[in-house]
């Protein structure tokens, strides 16, 4: 008696089947116009996101059957977005973001390598070392567009004539700036955060990851570096306790603050802000080196949805004009980072900025990012750890093997182990 | 034909529904690996088709004589089901079913079904324990805090008080403020240096504290930001019950001369009862489910130490992208919610017709 509803159920079923995503991934890439839509997911700071969405502006004028559709996201939420809708056969064609996202969108299957898709033209006007970054498996996942990212030492310039280069300057001028009762600091940095931690691990010698992308950090360096990390309140005595992104920025924004750890990405916001802005790299650690914080490079990811692919033609020919060397080069000064294109290096506009040359220079005590998805376990080993040296409830030499069993563990959980 | 009663009617629905489903994963729209459009045609056609089977089983059941009015509360209620079916039944369908598989960074697109081991691997979890007690003593004080500071608000502006409004004005804040924004503003306040709360702690001779730098100072801190923000909801469901309850009952007992204590144990309790009771079950499982939090005090990068059940599958989800495992989690907090709410209800019998 219900044979009639089960019918239409079959029936419904089976003609389902003729609306598949299969169908859906052959239709069109132009719409009813002959307009091709370029969709790009981003996570640009907003001076950057300013320069870029001018750019695209420019470019869907000169070309009117190419129409480029920027969306902006918070860090994590586009790494999410990105995933579920990349699952789901839809998402963007291009995503912008850091080197270390390439790692998990690699890993994920949701992203094409350069080669093969981008012009040989646009490849060959980059920094080959940058383009070098994006590099997994010998293939390439990333058209950077800047490089960069790295910490570096940051002093006001009122407070702090010359920037120290021995740990004995920088007690010494730190020092005299630090009191505490009128909230006004010699020195503070995101203290618990790994990527600033991270700096001085290396400049005491020691590697995050080893050739197979293990993590080693139960050694010497890492009990120097979380020693170093509590000693900065304890010994030394600058800084306050429980410092944190917001409160350091703001401070050093205010002029409270005489020397700050930051990244290239803030810089601007300091000029902004009025600062008369020094930047130069980090002052020598107690055994004479300098730290060596991480930079990468930041790029489009391309989709690896087949849609993307029938869109070849149109991306890069957006990439042609983005990746010009005066637009990579104002887009590259908007972030007080390196432009990639070789030719962008070389404009008096790129030669003559003080910050993108002070870039240059601390660039050269940083190494680069590395893309493996393990980061993320080593970050989440150090940063518990960390608080708890820094807060006197753990010894250096304990948190270093928590750390490195954390570590251990975390990839075992993400390889599902 | 053979009667058959509604609940056995709705089983076979349920079971038709996700038949139709099921089928669809054999074609290209597959509600488990197919487009958001696709899912969602599939999941309101099913739905469609077993509603308009239920309806003619209904028909049936009921006789030639009885057909003409009765369907019509059911098709003014389907457009609430299909909603229903596609905000609750297709997420709690998906979720069951990606907790059956290997779902990873390194199976993401093709997720194979491993079964049931990723709920092997949950109870094999060294953490789960601490995690699990850690919950439990999180939801606990919350709820007990909640009830208690909501009840005796509730008694004072059930009585004779000048300036009642803007009290209750007052103290609706904390549940109309974004949750966001006052969970930020409560982290600054522990903050250690500058924070509010330590400078308070100064005045009155007392150290500061590391609120956000250790776990279990963090979890401290989280709980008495919670206890913050839920006690308005529990003081307003108190008040309108105490509201409810008959002036005459407590005349009645100052005549016979009983104490404020027994008048609050013997009058007001039983008869808060089933309003409490409900609302207590609700609590408990927002509270345990209440991820927002620790998240913004302890982040999402924070060590096992300050996390409970939903904020450690918030971790494996999207800080270590096991999306299988942490749908098995999110499976079994949904069980043990499911097992807790039934039980609290059944022993307290709130639900009971002519309890009252």
């Amino acid at each position: 008696m219900y044979k009639k509803q089960l019918l239409m159920a079959l029936v419904a079923a089976i003609s389902l089947s003729a609306c598949s995503e299969k169908n859906a991934a052959t239709a069109t890439t132009t719409d009813a116009n002959g307009v091709t839509k370029i969709v790009i997911w981003e996570q640009m700071e907003p001076e950057g996101e300013k320069v870029f969405k001018a750019t695209v502006a420019q470019f869907n004028q000169a070309n009117p059957k190419i129409q480029v559709d920027v969306v902006h996201y918070p860090n994590e939420d586009l790494r999410t977005n990105f995933q579920n809708a990349a699952l789901t056969g839809a998402g963007p064609d291009l995503v912008y973001g850091p080197t270390d996202t390439i790692g998990i969108f690699h890993t994920s299957d949701l992203i094409q390598p350069v080669e093969g898709f981008i012009d040989q033209a646009t490849l060959a006007s980059l920094d080959q070392k940058a383009l070098a970054a994006g590099n997994v498996d010998n293939k390439t996942y990333m058209l950077p567009d800047i490089n960069g990212n790295q910490i570096a030492m940051v002093y006001n310039k009122k407070l702090v004539s010359t920037p120290p280069t021995t740990w004995a300057d920088f007690v010494a001028v730190t020092s005299k700036l630090q009191d505490p009762s009128k909230k006004k600091f010699g020195f503070a940095y995101f203290e618990k955060e790994p990527y600033w931690f991270v700096g001085f691990y290396q400049g005491f010698g020691g590697k995050l990851l080893d050739a197979n992308n293990a993590p080693t950090l139960d050694n010497p360096a890492m009990v120097s570096a979380l020693q170093f990390a509590y000693d900065i309140q304890a010994k030394y005595h600058l800084g306050f306790k429980g410092m944190d992104y917001d409160q350091t920025h703001e401070l050093f924004k205010s002029g409270n603050i005489g020397i700050i750890l930051n990244g290239s990405w803030s810089w601007q916001d300091y000029v902004k802000s009025g600062i008369n802005l020094g930047v130069a790299p980090m002052a020598a650690l107690p055994n004479g080196k300098t730290p060596i914080f991480l930079s990468s490079t930041k790029g489009f990811m391309i989709n690896k949805n087949d849609a993307v692919t029938a869109k070849k033609a149109a991306i890069n020919q957006f990439f042609a004009f983005d990746l010009s060397p005066d637009n990579n080069a104002k887009y590259a000064i908007s972030q007080s980072q390196l432009p990639t294109v070789t030719a962008a290096l070389e404009l008096p506009s790129v030669k003559n900025d003080a910050l993108i040359q002070a870039s240059i220079k601390s660039m050269q005590y940083t190494t680069p990012m590395p893309i493996a998805p393990q980061l993320r376990a080593v970050w989440d080993a150090i940063r518990p750890n960390l608080d708890a040296v820094i807060n006197g409830q753990m010894s250096p030499a304990d948190a270093s093997k928590k750390i490195q069993q954390d570590a251990i563990q975390g990839i075992n959980t993400i390889q599902g182990k | 034909m053979k009667k058959m009663s509604l609940i056995n009617e709705i089983c076979l629905l349920a079971s038709i529904f996700i038949v139709l489903n099921v089928l669809f994963t054999t074609t290209e729209t597959s509600i488990f690996n197919a487009g958001a459009t696709g899912s969602i045609i599939a999941t309101i056609l099913s739905a469609i088709l077993s509603f308009s089977l239920f309806i003619t089983m209904r028909k049936k059941q009921m006789g030639k004589s009885n057909t003409h009015n009765w369907a019509a509360p059911y098709y003014f209620m389907l457009p609430a089901v299909l909603v229903l079916v596609l905000v609750v039944a297709f997420p709690l369908i998906y979720g069951f079913y990606l907790s059956m598989t290997n779902m990873s960074l390194s199976s993401f697109r093709n997720p194979q079904l491993i079964w049931f081991n990723n709920y092997v691997a949950v109870f094999s979890d060294p953490k789960l324990i601490s995690t699990v007690l850690r919950t439990l003593i999180w939801t606990g004080i919350n709820v007990f805090c909640h009830v208690a500071i909501g009840l005796l608000l509730a008694i004072q502006l059930n009585r004779r008080l000048p300036g009642k409004a803007f009290f209750r004005l007052l103290l609706i804040i904390p549940w109309a403020i974004p949750q966001y924004v006052a969970i930020a503003t409560w982290k600054g306040m522990f903050n250690e240096s500058f924070g509010v709360i330590n400078t308070l702690l100064q005045h009155i001779g007392v150290n500061p504290i590391a609120w956000l730098g250790n776990p279990n100072d963090t979890f401290i801190a989280s709980i008495l930001t919670n206890i913050w923000l839920g006690f308005p909801f529990m003081m307003m469901i108190a008040l309108g019950g105490l509201q409810s309850i008959s002036r005459d009952i407590y005349e009645a007992a100052d005549i016979d001369g009983i104490s404020a204590w027994k008048k609050f144990t013997h009058i007001t309790l039983p008869l808060l009862k089933p309003v409490m009771i409900p609302a207590i079950v609700l609590g408990s499982v927002w509270t345990f489910n209440m991820v927002n939090v620790i998240l913004i005090f302890a982040g999402s990068q924070g060590g096992d130490g300050s996390q409970i059940l939903v904020t450690q599958v918030y971790r494996l989800a999207f800080s270590f992208y096991r999306y299988g495992f942490a749908a098995a989690y999110s499976v079994i907090i949904f069980i043990l919610l499911l097992v807790f709410s039934l039980v609290v209800v059944r022993k307290s019998g709130v639900l009971k017709e002519g309890e009252l």
